[in-house]
């Protein structure tokens, strides 16, 4: 049967714009393929942390108040997505977003002023400037003032989370000069593992694998090597459930700032945001397809007939294209080009479903891997006219949508902003499907 | 030579010995985080170790076989998550065949062997069913064959589906349009009125059902206990079969079994290293017959069924992309209130569950889509597998339907 909404993908943005449709009461469906992103995220959400470089300039402060900055970026960069959905727009987005979480009994956190950043720890000792967190808020201040010692505690064996890596790292950021920052580990009977050792085990299964006696061991090794620690960063291995219970615990019991922090993939918090998306959207009568992926569309006067999964027509009124950046596949580099070519111009980026017109920065790549001014693939993506549309040929399309990391003009990885950019672009999508439905139905 | 052609060509080197598909594995970890047995087992290495990284090794030396690829359920979630197509199920099945013990096991021949078994308790199924019912016979069940004794035994039918069809047989052939009907294993055996539940609706949409002369098991369960020469065997048997049906008019093959049709249409040729491109196109799993032939116009005149379901998708129906379609068939019935389940695996894994050392993973695996059913207020629970339906139904209170008797309830 026909649906009113059929979007295409179901990652972050896919699933944002999926429950916003089903919350305004619109027969929709996700159509996924794979796995999507979220099961490698963070599972905090970034909106900016940093202004992307513009004309050689290289702005290296984290952006503190994020929503207030994106005046100024639109500025500089009027095809930024952001820059279409301004300001009031994108916070609108973002607290609809931290709403629809709370229904789903996953807890966020805002820093204590709700528009301003704070900081997230990543497994490798790096510090990212995030808006919304899971578990914890604000684990250490924004200015990063007498953070005497970060403790990085791994358990023994466990092979996704290198706490003297991390230390490491940590160690080299200039606030952390004078700082205490150091790796423990902890050996643990893991009483409920079975019989097998941390080291054959990824995230969730070691969090099956602790039991009561492991926290126990957990809670007094603390107590007795790192007491004094302004903050205690584990890996997220400890909690199955979205309620954080065994964290909140353990920090209830040591009285330490205790955080767990994404490990390598499958890293837990990710995977707890997508179920909590995914359990909201089946909530709001949503349906999800699984393992179809989108091949094709076929285009009738200016508007999406039908897509295909190269064997069966999927139809609907209006179509919501969420289908990633590269590894998604939402975006790819042609195929049928030799390995020449792949390094010259023009960029050989490509929209596969629809072969939608593109952003194509000049330069494909930098010659340094993390240059600071960020690589031009990474900005290249679906380009939208004036009325937010996208086109074909210059010819723009009116019932196709476009939302996440298949649009251009941004570089989420420089700027720290994936998160809050999927999140808004699909936020805005369900709006215009929404409005134009509620058009044609006043209409006739 | 292009980057395409390149990649191609480590495909290629395949040939017809060993899937080299895991030389395509980016060690992402993303099948690592759909796997139900990861989710519930710490001492399962999990998908990409026990798949595309175990087998590197064990193309050096068998000794590397690692006795934990044994609680792999061959679900292949792992295999939709994968981005680069690895065949991971696959690996891990052909590895435990061929490098594993493959000494006679009497279970895994009588958990495995669904025609043989179900051909052994005609005339006596209701005796059978009482037997395997009773607690002293389960308990000797569990401690001489390994079957757990917890687990409920599928009933078998008094007459098979092949001998009811016999009564509707004359009638079928009036239609002008003829389909085949591949009922498999479990509605010739256990459940022969679902069989006619396909009858009925087929003939609602003038079309008429005939069988194949002969078919047996498409190999799903021989392929997972061990039994690869005799699924190739059968692969054989069906496909001469289906080729026989589609000559004699048939306009294809359906099966109302979400993994038998998986297996006839997308696995035998890699599974089993058997050619059906022959008759490929003219296979399908009912609700995408169904669904195409209702988008085409061909729909039954329904009546409000007025039901609240809750709908579980099938590990391989997801891995065939069949979801769409019983979704598609599922929104097309009147007066159905339809709730889509989580994405859990229900754990059963066909004969997976039935095994005594199995029997903790699998009801663990299933634990949280039976609380999900029983939190629901639906009147019933929809799935398109029959070891689904055998699981819910043992796990929860909830009576399960198959898309086709919910159709057949909203015929006129």
């Amino acid at each position: 049967m026909r649906r009113q909404c059929l979007v295409i993908g179901g990652g972050l943005a896919g699933l944002v714009a999926g429950i916003r449709c089903a919350e305004a009461g619109l027969k929709v469906a996700v159509v996924t393929s794979g796995e999507s992103g979220l099961a490698f995220a963070s599972g905090a959400i970034d909106v900016l942390g940093y202004m992307p470089s513009a004309a050689g300039v290289h702005l290296n402060e984290p952006v503190s108040r994020p929503f207030e900055k994106i005046d100024e970026l639109a500025e500089y960069f009027p095809e930024h997505p952001y820059a279409r959905i301004g300001r009031d727009g994108v916070y609108k987005a973002m607290d609809w977003f931290h709403g629809q979480l709370a229904e789903t009994g996953l807890s966020m956190f805002t820093a204590s002023d709700e528009q301003q950043n704070q900081w997230r720890v990543t497994a490798a000792g790096a510090l990212r400037p995030t808006w919304l967190s899971q578990s914890v808020a604000e684990v250490l201040p924004w200015d990063l003032q007498n953070v005497k010692r970060v403790v990085f505690v791994n358990i023994s064996g466990f092979l996704d989370f290198l706490p003297e890596l991390a230390a490491s790292g940590l160690k080299r950021h200039p606030a952390f000069r004078n700082s205490q920052v150091e790796a423990l580990n902890i050996e643990l009977p893991l009483v409920n593992g079975m019989g097998a050792t941390a080291d054959t085990m990824r995230a969730p299964q070691l969090c099956r694998a602790l039991g009561e006696k492991d926290f126990n061991i957990i809670a007094s090794t603390l107590m007795e090597k790192v007491q004094d620690a302004s903050l205690v960063v584990m890996p997220a291995c400890l909690d199955s459930a979205l309620d954080s219970l065994h964290l909140k615990e353990l920090r209830r019991r040591t009285g330490l700032n205790i955080i767990d922090v994404a490990t390598l993939p499958p890293s837990l918090p990710g995977i707890h945001m997508q179920q909590a998306l995914q359990h909201r959207f089946a909530a709001l009568g949503g349906f999800l397809i699984p393992a179809t992926g989108i091949r094709h569309g076929i285009i009738e006067n200016g508007r999406v007939f039908n897509v295909s999964n190269g064997e069966d027509l999927l139809t609907a009124d209006h179509y919501i294209l969420a289908s990633g950046g590269f590894f998604s596949k939402g975006l790819n580099v042609r195929p049928d080009l030799n390995a020449e070519q792949v390094f010259s111009e023009p960029l050989p980026v490509k929209e596969p479903i629809f072969g939608l017109d593109l952003n194509t920065p000049e330069q494909f790549s930098e010659r340094k891997f993390l240059s600071r001014t960020g690589h031009g693939f990474i900005r290249a993506g679906v380009r939208l006219n004036r009325d937010h549309q996208p086109m074909i040929a210059g010819q723009p399309l009116t019932n196709l949508h476009v939302a996440g990391t298949v649009l251009g003009g941004c570089d989420p990885v420089q700027e720290c902003s994936g998160g809050g950019l999927s999140i808004s672009t699909a936020w805005q999508a369900a709006a215009k499907v929404i409005a134009d439905i509620e058009a044609a139905g006043e209409k006739a | 030579m292009s980057l395409f052609a390149i990649l191609k060509s480590t495909e290629n080197k395949s040939g017809h010995s060993f899937d080299r598909s895991f030389d395509q594995c980016l060690k992402c970890t993303a099948c690592a985080s759909q796997c139900p047995v990861a989710a519930v087992r710490p001492d399962y290495p999990g998908p990409k170790q026990c798949g595309p990284d175990g087998e590197r090794l064990r193309l050096k030396s068998s000794e590397f076989l690692d006795e934990a690829l044994k609680y792999c359920t061959s679900c292949k979630r792992c295999e939709v998550a994968c981005p680069s197509d690895v065949r991971i199920s696959d690996i891990i099945a052909t590895a435990r065949s061929k490098y594993g013990n493959n000494s006679f096991k009497i279970r895994e021949f009588m958990l495995s062997h669904t025609d043989l078994m179900g051909t052994l308790t005609r005339g006596s199924a209701p005796l059978v069913n009482k037997m395997t019912a009773i607690k002293p016979v389960r308990l000797v069940m569990d401690k001489a064959l390994g079957i757990d004794r917890r687990r409920t035994f599928p009933a078998y039918a008094k007459t098979s589906f092949r001998r009811q069809y016999q009564n509707v047989a004359e009638q079928q052939a009036q239609f002008a349009r003829q389909i085949s009907y591949f009922h498999g294993c479990y509605v010739n055996y256990n459940d022969p009125e679902l069989g006619m539940d396909l009858i009925r609706v087929l003939n609602a949409m003038n079309i008429g059902v005939r069988l194949l002369n002969k078919e047996k098991c498409c190999g799903v369960p021989l392929v997972a206990n061990g039994f690869p020469d005799k699924a190739r065997a059968n692969a054989r048997l069906n496909l001469a079969n289906f080729e026989q049906a589609m000559a004699d008019g048939s306009e294809g093959i359906i099966s109302s079994s979400s993994s038998c049709a998986l297996m006839l249409k997308d696995e035998y040729p890699h599974a089993l290293g058997i050619d059906n491109s022959k008759v490929k196109s003219g296979i399908n799993f009912i609700t995408r017959f169904l669904a195409n032939e209702f988008a085409a116009g061909n729909k039954p005149e329904m009546t409000p069924v007025n039901l609240k379901v809750a709908y579980h998708s099938p590990c391989h129906l997801i891995k065939a992309g069949g979801v769409l379609h019983t979704l598609n068939l599922l929104w097309e019935i009147p007066g159905l209130e339809l709730q889509q389940l989580n994405s859990n695996c229900c754990g059963i894994a066909g004969t997976y569950g039935f095994k005594k050392e199995n029997y903790e993973t699998s009801q663990a695996i299933g634990s949280p889509l039976f609380r999900q059913i029983e939190e629901s207020d639906a009147d019933y629970v929809v799935t398109d597998c029959e070891t689904c339906k055998m699981q819910v139904e043992m796990s929860t209170s909830k009576q399960v339907l198959h898309p086709l008797t919910l159709l057949r309830m909203a015929l006129v």
